[in-house]
């Protein structure tokens, strides 16, 4: 086991690196569960806006409390940081009530309201809240405003009854998703990184002369070291899972989340291996790192960690299928909506797993080729 | 001259530099404007795919069956358009639109439950979709309640957010360029440490003046790394057509603050960090990456929730910073207080990064190495 010797004594000596890039990854983690990168499950009641009202009359008013039922009033006195909340995404809409609303409607005046939103979708549905009130207020004048409020109110407390099929809490599941697509780039971009700067150790021209004047064939060594990988690879990823009971609780113990463990121990297998060929293939940290880089973000980006792949053109979500992070991310995607568990509904998270496992069988077989011909040559 | 022109043989000659100047930013582009591509050439939406469960008994039935079928899409139509926002199948019994519905082939089922109620709508989350159905069907019943149609309101918008939201994703790109650029100056001056290489070792022993070697070899790598920058420029706008706005040359005034703070970066963890060049690519790598992360690289709300809940993290990172910056300059204008403060606090960490780097640099001196 004297490969396995030196690779911790490697890693011993990096761990201070190991440990930095781990804990950048966990921050980036956390910090990603709490923002609101993961827009498909709006709700347009939950929506953050801002009013202006330089009316207060009694149909501003009410409009106001009509609006506070449906979405989420916020208040800013800087132009700036509305600005800023606006692009961000943090605010939808921006409604301005300009002095004398109330009173114009009254008459039968079809009075201005002045809006400011973003393009996306939740803006415009929010729009459609708000131009709801405006034109069934306006249905009823000219009428005391009294009397427009009343009839305005009895109205739209119409809304059509919707009932929702699904048992799943399905808030929670996008929580534990969000998480586990995450993993994808944790992984890739933080055991990636740790594993292969292990395994560059051995790339030194000192160590590698001596490897190959060894009694210690290629497979062996390709073998030892590739179980170093895969223990401290099963380290890193454990620390992973850790904070993801600390994020998620106990959502994480459920079918849905040990389903989600499992699918990313075997992707987290699949980036040992993955590590390995790049170490492999190359033998500068500045070659591997920009590497690392365009495949932890580049796939993230395209397999749906970071933007839903349902957002992503067709011709990018074909190419994403070349990639092993799109069978990890799918299955997360279908857990997410999975209400019931039987050999059917797992078939497709079943078949991602097999292409998981071949796509690692394949390149520890291309290692071994590649080692090989190292050797020889 | 001669010793620019000597460091710049060396950098060319380094194909890993090279690959981090030019190749880089330029995947990492093209691999974003994939991603974003069709949310920056936006067409229309899908259709949302609902079932109609006809139901001829109830007395609501036609109205409903008027406004879904004036509001849907064509057979085989895959993008809304105007008001046609529904692609509807419509199915004569409740069960098959369920199954439907539970095999994930429709958003959402309308269905009448006897023949006097308003209809119901089914759905299997509470998603973007659902949201949109139920709307829709909100509006009908509250018009049916009114006893009759409504005006449309006078809503005048009072400037939308013409800004590209995606264009955060490209601004944070510009930003890791510019930082990832350093990874140029870490090099070459590497190559001038007498604790690093035996080039350096030389430089030590020999009579020139180190203060000149080293301002050359940094002079090389910001003119290299402004040309990196140029070429990606040129990529997004002429190949990506992305729209920086109508500020372009203060962009480009920007974007070379950017690549001095990168250059600053790279001579810090170079000078201060005594540790070997693969270690110091992953302190540069690592500074980088998070900085990115936290300037909204993975997703541009995250620039906003650090701004707003940790907003010391963002004001001392250079890469939210420079993105700060490009956003300024398109959401304000080039007077704005907001700009000026980001190029003044890159000035600043770039000076900081710089007398700490000079102060270790400089009598360096060995008595063995």
């Amino acid at each position: 086991m004297t490969a396995s010797k030196a690779y911790f004594k490697i890693v011993r000596k990096n761990l201070w690196l190991i440990i930095m890039y781990t804990l950048i990854l966990c921050i980036c983690s956390v910090m990603n569960m709490h923002s609101e990168i993961n827009t498909t499950n709006f709700e347009a009641a939950k929506a953050n806006i801002v009013v202006f009202d330089n009316d207060h009359s009694e149909l501003s008013n009410a409009f106001i409390k009509y609006l506070d039922e449906r979405t989420d009033i916020k208040n800013f006195k800087d132009d700036d940081s509305l600005q800023d909340a606006l692009y961000y995404g943090e605010i939808y809409f921006v409604l301005y009530i300009d002095a004398g609303y109330g009173e114009q409607i009254s008459q039968g005046i079809n009075a201005e309201l002045r809006y400011k939103q973003t393009d996306q979708s939740a803006s415009m549905l929010v729009g459609t809240i708000v131009n709801r009130y405006a034109k069934v207020a306006y249905s009823f004048a000219p009428n005391p405003q009294s009397i427009i409020v009343e009839k305005t109110n009895e109205v739209v407390a119409k809304e059509a009854e919707v009932t929702i099929a699904s048992s799943l809490d399905v808030n929670k599941l996008s929580d534990l998703g969000l998480y586990f697509n995450f993993l994808n780039y944790a992984l890739l971009a933080g055991l990636v990184f740790a594993v292969s700067f292990a395994t560059l150790g051995f790339k030194r021209t000192m160590v590698k002369k001596r490897m190959t004047v060894s009694a210690t064939s290629y497979r062996t060594t390709n073998r030892q070291i590739l179980l170093c990988n895969f223990m401290l690879g099963s380290i890193l990823w454990l620390v992973y899972i850790g904070i993801g009971a600390i994020l998620v609780g106990d959502m994480l113990f459920t079918t849905h989340g040990l389903i989600m463990i499992a699918n990313s121990a075997i992707f987290m297998v699949f980036a040992m291996a993955f590590a390995f060929l790049l170490s492999n293939l190359f033998s500068s940290a500045s070659v591997l790192l920009p590497i690392i880089n365009v495949v932890s973000i580049g796939s993230s980006f395209i397999c749906g960690v970071f933007i839903p792949a349902e957002w992503m053109p067709s011709f990018i979500n074909s190419l994403a299928h070349i990639l092993p992070s799109y069978y990890y991310v799918n299955s997360n995607y279908r857990l997410i909506e999975m209400e019931n568990f039987s050999i059917e509904t797992m078939q497709p998270i079943i078949l991602n797993a097999s292409i998981l496992i071949a796509s690692t069988i394949a390149i520890i077989i291309l290692n071994n080729y590649i080692s090989k011909r190292k050797q020889e040559s | 001259m001669k010793r620019l022109l000597y460091n710049f043989k060396i950098t060319f000659k380094n194909k890993e530099l090279i690959f981090w100047a030019f190749g880089f930013p330029i995947i990492m582009a093209t691999l974003f404007y994939g991603a974003f591509s069709s949310l920056i050439n936006y067409d229309g939406m899908e259709p949302v795919k609902i079932a109609f469960v006809e139901n001829e008994e109830n007395q609501l039935y036609p109205v409903y069956n008027l406004v879904i079928h004036s509001l849907s899409v064509e057979d085989g139509a895959t993008k809304t358009s105007d008001s046609k926002i529904f692609a509807t199948t419509y199915i004569n019994n409740r069960e098959s639109a369920e199954t439907s519905l539970r095999k994930d082939e429709i958003d959402g089922m309308i269905y009448f439950d006897n023949a006097t109620d308003f209809p119901k709508l089914m759905v299997m989350t509470n998603s973007l979709n659902s949201t949109i159905i139920q709307n829709v069907m909100t509006e009908i019943e509250q018009s049916i309640t009114a006893g009759h149609t409504f005006e449309p309101a006078n809503l005048k918008s009072a400037g939308d957010q013409k800004m590209d939201y995606i264009m955060v994703e490209f601004y944070t790109l510009l930003a890791m360029a510019c930082l990832y650029g350093g990874m140029i100056a870490t090099k070459a001056l590497d190559k001038n440490l007498a604790n690093m290489t035996s080039s350096g070792r030389r430089i030590a022993v020999s009579a020139v003046s180190k203060a000149k070697i080293i301002l050359g070899t940094l002079l090389t790598s910001y003119i290299i790394q402004l040309i990196g920058l140029a070429i990606l420029f040129v990529y997004l706008t002429m190949v990506l057509h992305l729209d920086f706005g109508p500020h372009f040359p203060m962009v480009v005034f920007f974007t070379m603050v950017g690549a001095l703070t990168g250059l600053a970066l790279g001579t810090f963890v170079s000078a201060v960090f005594k540790v070997n060049e693969n270690t110091k690519d992953g302190i540069l790598t690592g500074i980088t990456m998070l900085g990115c992360f936290f300037g909204g690289m993975m997703g541009p709300s995250m620039k906003y929730l650090v701004d707003s809940t940790i907003p010391i993290v963002n004001k001392i990172n250079p890469s939210a910073i420079i993105s700060d910056g490009f956003y300024a300059l398109n959401a304000f204008d080039p007077d704005s207080n907001r700009f000026w403060l980001d190029v003044v606090s890159l000035f600043i960490i770039t000076s900081i990064l710089s007398t700490v780097s000079i102060i270790v640099l400089r009598r360096q001196k060995y008595d063995s190495i």
